[in-house]
């Protein structure tokens, strides 16, 4: 039985509200007003308000009995006032018009009961809430539980409270603390720990939690003022005003700081240029990838414990007397039925020469692992699907000469042996030492044709990345750092003297090697163009189009996967691109550049007699798209015009959101009170147009919840089952790591890739 | 016309793209007579052109009364500092005048600086007087402080050095791209050289933090020293604060390299700009931004 972090609110698909309808009334016609006026009713009142969509007038829902009060909301240059209109409406589940409406309302009614908990806090979003004290602390860092919540339409079943967990991290020493004068070489090492937990090296700002006391806001660090304090910062204008110094400020709204606090400059969204703070009043937020060892693991929840805290979430929710009489949630979670909550049957995979892994008939753990495990051998075995004829088999281990020279040797050795046995061709890895990276560079610019490079390097610095990748532009370029390879190679070297255990296993450093090597070829695989193996059925989509936008919007990528029937050539491609993004500031691509990149990419490829795709989905990484239907929908013609669509092929629009956006998770019920993550590519259906998948599972994932991604359709003539069994198929494609299932489709995974490489390289700042 | 190679980056060139796309097609194609033949509302866009924000205008005033200032001061002439006020207001006043139609063909003719369009009168009526004259007091402080204050001393002194160089243009080439600017103050003291640029405004960003290591980088080739021997400050005049900058050689591949990456971006566009494809570049549609636009009435904003 499966079941959701998803609480079904009671009276299901007969679920109804009675609301009131509120007159905005105001001289600004601004968008942002109508947002301003339902969070002023939510926290003067304790109303849950929305505005009407479509609405000739500007008109809110109010979740009210009695008649709304009157309010005058005022601001910079604006005066706005809510009016009760007298006016009721009912609005219900059973009406498809009514449906978001209603999922927002009640969403702000749950918002309002969790803030009058009291004992939670947020930051960043209003679905967002930290518990108030950390579950664990390590050193300088304290661990939060926060709990998301959305309510989520879902057909057939009614509205659901959608509840997810997850782990923030923050430091239990304030900037302050990190920064404070002194002369002792410990305070040196303060600031290095900063600058190291803040992955300021890596370009990042470093992302604060500014607490005045009163209210805590998120905001970025600029610099620390050494030498100032909150009563020397001179005149400083907060909101219109002018304050004679920062602690005048905190003065006249009651904060707890004094004279003597020292002072730092941070931005904040929405404000152009720095402010200055109290440096005691700010902590900062830790990143994953600065995290030790010992809380690295700790965000992972598995399905049960995550039902257990939510569990306690919901009872906490459910007392609340703000709720009572208003809103009734059931006491269990939702379990859908097997029409809602599918598994997706799972291709066959073709090798070379028509070698076949079969797709597992029994779904099962044990016979999804086998599945997943035996890619590798076989690739061992029989070789890849494809290899390129023109494949430049001269491969570069490209290394500094402080590596030690058995490591380089092994290193290149174990490299050219996996491509060996995956190309089944000859391949010569040459070692090319050197002791600065021009010297690398001016090295690797001697050899004639270039090919594939495999650069150990030292540091992480985005602009050597950079240059590294745009001096050898010709050159395809696999990046391992110096200190993984050491630390891969000591453990090596340790254990591999020993034998294997009494089970037959080998070492752990032996195998950690090993993954080591097979991951690293595998990526230079793929870099020369070899196809390790392809889907041996016939997807629904001859064409995957995938739409990507880095997480800075400093480039957008592009991949186009073709995978279809033997004898349509070709029948196997895969190509990615990633252009610039000039306008950086929005997340929507401009559909002129959109349209042009799609028929750079479509002109790509490099092959006689093309036969042209009679299907085609494109999957845009989907928070907005702006006018970017456009642009996809101009290149469609082109493309027809070009020969590379047919007339009347299908081009179908999904918006592919790589988090699922409401945070819908699901697992296996075992009994009440044991769960498991569900089997690989499981689909959980919420409307026609929206479904949420699981690629990764039990068979794979041996820690945490497995994340869904969740696919939203553009239009009702587009089969979602279809694309969902796509996404799922394609996400078998996973080179990169052949005995774990991926949690992208390969199209999306190359584009996300590629995206993180180039944001690795991209200078954020001057330091 | 303009090819790929030839562009050459500049701070505001890469600053206009950062800040609006399509004022950076407006600026470097729309009203380049050269280029973008196609652009049917050229005429349009030369004369919006012209009109110029408060902050740009007195940007300029502030520059041009320094340089005056310091050239006249290094030949022997002083000036009082109510002289500079009274000159900068009046260059002011005059655009003032001129931009809200008070200003009388007569006095138009004795003006030595044809007075300058602002477009908060163009398109802030109501309250661009009042906009103005808060600009003109920030300029009168930002010179006052120039002027009196004992932080910029030794900048005075330095510029008067027969070696130093006021508002010195540069173009700087390495093999891979061509870059240009112009220093507001470079001198050399003892075996060390010294750059300052000015600015009217408040607290530093990371941005112009680039604009001072891309002096930095210039100087490093111009002068054949390390970076060690070059100090680079900039000055906030509104409040007389002077701040230095340090940066590493490290810094300077960073530079290069965040150089690059903006010409990639301006290479990718400069195809549609040439063929007057507008619609390549999007709009920044921010209100506070647009403000300060010439452009606003003629860009779509969306």
């Amino acid at each position: 039985m499966k079941e959701a972090n998803v609480y079904i609110i009671k009276g299901g698909i007969n679920f109804c509200l009675d609301v009131r309808v509120a007159e905005l009334r105001s001289q600004d016609n601004s968008p942002d007003l109508f947002e301003k006026a339902c969070s002023a009713l939510s926290r003067r009142h304790g109303l849950p308000a929305v505005k009407i969509v479509n609405s000739e007038r500007r008109k809110l829902l109010v979740f009210s009995k009695h008649p709304i009060p009157y309010l005058e909301l005022r601001g910079d240059n604006w005066l706005a006032e809510i009016i009760d209109s007298g006016e009721c409406q009912r609005l219900s589940f059973s009406d498809r018009v009514h449906r978001d409406t209603l999922a927002q309302l009640v969403e702000r009614m749950i918002l309002i009961a969790v803030r009058k908990r009291g004992d939670l806090w947020k930051l960043e979003s209003n679905r967002i809430w930290y518990e108030s004290q950390p579950f664990n602390e390590f050193e300088d860092i304290s661990a939060f539980r926060r709990y998301h919540f959305s309510v989520v339409p879902i057909d057939g079943v009614g509205l659901g409270l959608a509840v997810h967990v997850s782990t923030a991290f923050f430091t239990n020493w304030t900037v302050a603390d990190y920064f404070r004068n002194g002369t002792v070489s410990s305070d040196k090492g303060k600031r290095e720990r900063f600058e190291y937990l803040s992955q300021r090296q890596k370009g990042q700002k470093g992302t604060l939690l500014y607490n005045t006391g009163k209210s805590k806001h998120k905001c970025y660090f600029e610099e620390y003022l050494d030498g100032v304090t909150c009563e020397t910062t001179g005149r400083i204008p907060v909101k219109g005003k002018t304050f004679s110094s920062l602690f005048d400020y905190y003065q006249s709204i009651r904060s707890p700081f004094s004279k003597h606090d020292a002072v730092a400059r941070v931005s904040f969204k929405g404000i152009d240029r720095p402010v200055i703070v109290a440096a005691r009043a700010l902590r900062l937020r830790v990143m994953n990838d600065a995290l030790p060892n010992s809380l690295k693991q700790i965000d992972k929840i598995a399905p049960k414990e995550r039902r257990q805290l939510i569990e306690g979430f919901l009872a906490e929710l459910t007392k609340s007397s703000y709720l009572n009489g208003k809103l009734n949630i059931e006491h269990h979670p939702w379990r859908p039925d097997t029409k809602k909550c599918q598994e997706i049957a799972l291709p066959s995979l073709l090798f070379a020469g028509g070698k076949r892994l079969e797709a597992p008939t029994n779904p099962g753990i044990q016979e999804y692992r086998n599945y997943y495990r035996q890619r590798l051998s076989l690739l061992t075995e029989v070789g890849c699907y494809h290899v390129p004829i023109t494949m430049n088999k001269y491969i570069k281990v490209v290394v500094p000469q402080h590596i030690d020279e058995k490591a380089q040797h092994r290193l290149a050795t174990d490299i050219e042996s996996r491509f060996v046995r995956w190309t089944k061709k000859s391949c010569e890895v040459e070692i090319v030492t050197y002791a600065t990276i021009e010297e690398a560079v001016t090295k690797l610019h001697k050899y004639p044709s270039p090919g594939l490079a495999i650069i150990v390097f030292d540091n992480d610095d985005p602009a050597t990345y950079y240059n590294l990748a745009y001096e050898l532009n010709s050159w395809r370029i696999k990046r391992i750092t110096s200190s993984e390879l050491k630390k891969k190679y000591n453990v090596l070297v340790n254990d591999e003297s020993r034998a294997k255990d009494k089970n037959g296993k080998i070492p752990k450093g032996v195998q950690s090697w090993q993954s080591f090597i097979d991951l690293n070829a595998l990526d230079g695989l793929q870099q020369l163009g070899c196809v390790p193996w392809t889907i041996a059925t016939e997807l629904n989509y001859e064409g995957h189009l995938v739409i990507d936008v880095s997480e800075d919007r400093r480039h957008f990528a592009l991949s186009l996967l073709l995978c279809r029937r033997q004898g349509n050539n070709p029948p196997f491609w895969i190509d990615t691109i990633v252009p610039r993004k000039p306008d950086h500031k929005k997340e929507t691509i401009n559909a002129e550049l959109l349209r042009d990149e799609i028929l750079n990419l479509f002109n790509r490829i490099a092959v006689k007699n093309f036969v042209p795709l009679d299907s085609l989905l494109a999957l845009r990484d989907g928070r907005e798209c702006g006018d970017e239907i456009n642009g996809i929908r101009t290149a469609q013609q082109i493309l027809i015009e070009r020969g590379y669509l047919r007339q009347d092929a299908k081009v179908d629009i999904v918006d592919f959101h790589k988090k699922s956006v409401k945070n819908i998770r699901f697992w296996h019920l075992i009994d009440s009170q044991t769960a498991e993550n569900t089997l690989e590519a499981t689909a959980l259906y919420l409307k026609q147009k929206i479904a949420v998948l699981a690629n990764t599972g039990a068979a794979t994932l041996h820690q945490g919840t497995a994340d869904p991604i969740m696919l939203v359709a553009h239009d009702e003539k587009t089969d979602l089952t279809a694309v969902v069994k796509d996404v799922a198929a394609t996400a078998q494609l996973n080179f990169s790591n052949p005995r774990v299932a991926q949690r992208l489709p390969l199209p999306f995974k190359r584009t996300d890739d590629e995206l993180k490489n180039r944001a690795a390289q991209e200078i954020r700042r001057i330091k | 016309m303009e090819n790929q190679a030839d562009i050459i980056w500049s701070y505001s060139r890469r600053e206009t793209l950062e800040t609006c796309p399509k004022k950076y097609y407006y600026e470097y194609y729309g009203t380049n007579q050269k280029t973008a033949k196609g652009e049917v509302d050229k005429a349009a866009l030369v004369q919006a052109k012209a009109w110029k924000n408060r902050y740009l205008r007195t940007g300029e005033i502030l520059h041009l009364i320094i340089r005056t200032y310091l050239n006249d001061c290094r030949n022997g002439s002083r000036w009082t500092i109510n002289g500079l006020i009274e000159w900068a207001r009046k260059i002011f006043r005059g655009d003032r005048l001129y931009s809200s139609g008070r200003l009388s063909q007569a006095e138009l003719l004795k003006c030595k600086f044809k007075p300058v369009p602002l477009l908060e009168y163009r398109f802030q009526t109501q309250t661009a007087e009042a906009l103005c004259l808060e600009a003109e007091e920030r300029l009168v402080q930002a010179i006052m402080n120039f002027a009196t204050r004992s932080e910029l001393a030794s900048f005075r002194k330095g510029a008067k050095y027969s070696d130093a160089a006021i508002e010195k243009k540069f173009v700087f080439k390495n093999g891979i791209f061509h870059g240009c600017g112009q220093i507001d103050l470079v001198y050399p003291i003892d075996d060390k050289i010294v750059i300052a640029d000015w600015k009217i405004g408040a607290a530093g960003s990371a941005e112009e933090s680039l604009q001072l290591a891309f002096y930095g980088l210039w100087a490093v080739d111009e002068y054949d020293c390390n970076l060690d021997k070059i100090k680079l400050f900039r000055v906030d005049l509104a409040e007389a604060k002077v701040r230095q900058y340090s940066f590493t050689s490290n810094s300077l591949n960073h530079v290069k390299a965040r150089i690059l990456q903006d010409l990639e971006s301006m290479n990718m566009l400069h195809r549609y700009g040439v063929n007057a494809n507008a619609k390549a570049f999007t709009p920044c549609a921010q209100p506070k931004i647009c403000t300060l636009c010439p452009y606003q009435k003629i860009c779509p904003k969306e």
